[in-house]
């Protein structure tokens, strides 16, 4: 799932170890969900979304639905 | 690091020494323990077991608490394949003729030969020591590869 994170992070000069304490989350979970390689819990997605004071809609994007389902 | 882990080091300095000490104690005082009788022997080592067995639940529950979904996901692919990973190396240190021999080397030269009840008791210990080992070395490995991998930065294409 593509995501703003970076982007989000970047107009607030956040680390990436600042964003995961302010999620209250490791750096690692950051990273990963950042990079793409780890898609979060609602419950997680909701609460990056809320330290960026963004919608979720705003900092996820949902992958386009496969062919034919 | 999870927060929740970082806010409590002394805890898990504590019980990692907990986990490791008994059995360290009991390696150093093997010589001692080889001229025991076989009953100080097996009180000492079950003392030591069952310290490092407390000691690594409660580490187990303490460190479970804390983890976020990321650090559930890791340890839940390790747990999974390195149980099987695992299992499967002492599987095969049996099968090979090698193993096998190196196996009856250790217990021979550990337990009195004259003694058939020390030496299934021992090679029992071992091979239950042994399985335990693989598997954690095996899911250590796995949790290791599952971090870098997930933390990798993402190729941007050319």
């Amino acid at each position: 799932m593509k995501n703003r994170i970076r982007v989000l992070r970047a107009e607030r000069q956040w680390t990436q170890a600042e964003l995961a304490s302010r999620v209250g989350v490791s750096r690692n979970s950051i990273i990963s969900i950042e990079n793409g390689h780890f898609d979060p819990s609602l419950p997680l997605a909701f609460a990056i979304a809320d330290a960026f004071d963004s919608r979720i809609e705003d900092v996820f994007e949902r992958d386009p639905p496969k062919q034919g389902s | 690091m999870s927060p929740q882990h970082r806010a409590r080091p002394r805890l898990y300095v504590l019980l990692v020494g907990l986990c490791l000490v008994p059995g360290l104690t009991i390696l150093a005082a093997l010589p001692w323990l080889k001229q025991q009788p076989v009953g100080v022997l097996f009180l000492w080592t079950g003392i030591a077991g069952a310290v490092a067995i407390l000691g690594s639940l409660v580490l187990g529950i303490v460190h479970d608490r804390g983890m976020d979904e990321w650090e559930r996901s890791n340890a839940r692919f390790a747990s999974f394949w390195g149980d099987a990973a695992g299992t499967s190396l002492v599987a095969l240190l049996l099968l090979l003729p090698a193993g096998r021999e190196w196996i009856i080397a250790v217990v021979t030269n550990w337990a009195d030969a004259s003694r058939p009840d020390q030496l299934v008791f021992l090679g029992f210990a071992l091979g239950f020591a042994a399985l335990v080992l693989a598997r954690v070395a095996c899911m250590a490995a796995l949790s290791i590869g599952w971090s870098l991998w997930k933390s990798r930065a993402v190729r941007e294409p050319s």
